[in-house]
């Protein structure tokens, strides 16, 4: 039985159940979490009800009104103001990264990345690895050791060869090779040493190139040498 | 491995380097190593071992010797790309080349103003040559009346960036300047004078501290002694 038709068939069962008390399991902010047998429901300061009892579980709130909801091992993500699905319960674990506002989606152990800026799926779950931010022109995936860009606006992608490192710069594509040069990548998926020579200049002859997954602070000049790394 | 290696590169430099001379019948300068005699290369080896790095060679340490005193710079192309004044960092090194072996050497110095560091070209001698912002540099372009048949940056090897990197902890902490000039009338004012061979370390400590790389210090010391036989 698929998600929707299980969330259909235990509201009818919850409306059935009206007679039975819920309980009180915990408090989050304006509202509270209940329980009624098994499955656990939300209602407000009022005690109106905002979801029915039927999640397995219930994580939250984020940013004051979204819920990571549970229903039979699959996770959604809820939004209460706009009463809605940002992500329908199909994902296996969603992580929050707060300090950039993403969702990392994974099903099957595959990751995948959704933006609530956007609120849209910009990297499928289909990858080892997946970028946190959203807010650059180019994310990339890791899938074993092969890079990946996607263009965020449409989805294009973008495979770079021989790549050690990807970092997350607002308007580049921009990797470190295994020779250990930095260099700017164009959307052929070829070095574009012109680009990169003229971020570089732009920041005055060094930048600080950085992976907030891997946590990499990477200091290179105009030739694409990573300054703060052993040299030979 | 690589700090090993690296680790092992600095004990050489420490050790066998004795900073920047001028040779006294050419003129140039350049980084002087100290002759290694024979039964050194053992206690060499020894210590490269002491220190962890096992797979030394004696290759290892003639190439980085050798980049070291005589290859401060290697190239860096940009393949098929047609460059600006803008597109040029102050402080780098370009080498142009034109038909028949002809080559030209600069230094960018400041937005438009270029140092020229070498060349074999019959141009009326002057220091320096400006390029406007709208030329255009490349295979193919001309510059002062010349076809451009080939073009590159030159980078500070790897064994200048260990000297750099050794010899100051602040040469890639401080942004590239936008004018040389006052580094290059310093220098100038020192090789004229001519009188204290150690000043050209203190010159170094001043360029490094500026973010700039014994390899520009060094290209520029030779460049004013080209200047002032011309």
């Amino acid at each position: 039985m698929n998600v929707q038709k299980i969330i259909e068939y235990r509201r009818i069962e919850d409306e059935k159940l009206f007679y039975i008390i819920k309980q009180t399991v915990r408090r989050t902010g304006n509202y509270t979490i209940v329980r009624r047998g098994k499955l656990l429901g939300l209602v407000n300061a009022d005690n109106k009800e905002i979801l029915p009892t039927i999640f397995d579980d219930i994580k939250g709130p984020y940013q004051n009104h979204c819920l990571f909801l549970c229903v039979e091992n699959k996770w959604g993500f809820y939004n209460l103001h706009e009463n809605r699905w940002l992500l329908s319960p199909l994902f296996d674990e969603l992580y929050y990264h707060d300090q950039y506002n993403t969702l990392e989606i994974i099903t099957k152990q595959k990751h995948g990345l959704y933006s609530i800026r956007l609120d849209k799926i910009i990297i499928q779950p289909q990858y080892d690895e997946v970028c946190l931010i959203d807010i650059n022109d180019y994310i990339w995936a890791r899938q074993e050791k092969k890079i990946i860009f996607f263009k965020t606006e449409t989805g294009i992608s973008i495979s770079p060869s021989d790549v050690e490192m990807v970092y997350d710069i607002p308007h580049h594509m921009v990797v470190k090779h295994y020779n250990g040069r930095i260099c700017c990548i164009n959307e052929d998926g070829i070095d574009d040493r012109l680009a990169y020579r003229r971020f570089i200049i732009k920041h005055r002859g060094r930048y600080k190139f950085q992976n907030y997954k891997y946590q990499v602070n990477d200091l290179a000049d105009i030739y694409g040498y990573v300054l703060n790394e052993e040299l030979w | 491995m690589t700090a090993i290696r690296r680790q092992f590169f600095i004990h050489v430099i420490q050790k066998y380097c004795v900073g920047i001379k001028q040779d006294k019948i050419s003129r140039e300068f350049s980084l002087r190593v100290l002759h290694i005699p024979a039964e050194e290369f053992e206690i060499i080896r020894q210590d490269a071992f002491s220190s962890g790095y096992t797979s030394y060679s004696m290759y290892d340490l003639n190439d980085f010797l050798d980049c070291l005193q005589r290859r401060i710079c290697v190239p860096h192309n940009i393949f098929n790309s047609v460059l600006k004044d803008a597109d040029i960092q102050v402080g780098e090194i370009i080498t142009i080349r034109a038909k028949c072996e002809e080559y030209l050497t600069l230094i960018k110095m400041h937005a438009n103003e270029y140092l020229i560091a070498d060349t074999n070209w019959k141009i009326n001698w002057k220091s320096y040559i400006t390029i406007d912002s709208e030329d255009e540099l490349g295979i193919g372009k001309t510059i002062l009346g010349k076809e451009i048949t080939n073009f590159a940056f030159l980078e500070p090897s790897r064994a200048i960036r260990v000297y750099d990197e050794l010899h100051t902890d602040s040469i890639y902490a401080v942004y590239v300047p936008q004018e040389i000039w006052t580094l290059y009338n310093k220098a100038r004012e020192e090789v004229v004078n001519g009188l204290n061979p150690a000043i050209y370390d203190e010159l170094n400590d001043l360029y490094l501290h500026a973010g700039l790389s014994t390899a520009v210090l060094i290209c520029i010391l030779n460049s004013i002694i080209r200047n002032l036989e011309k």
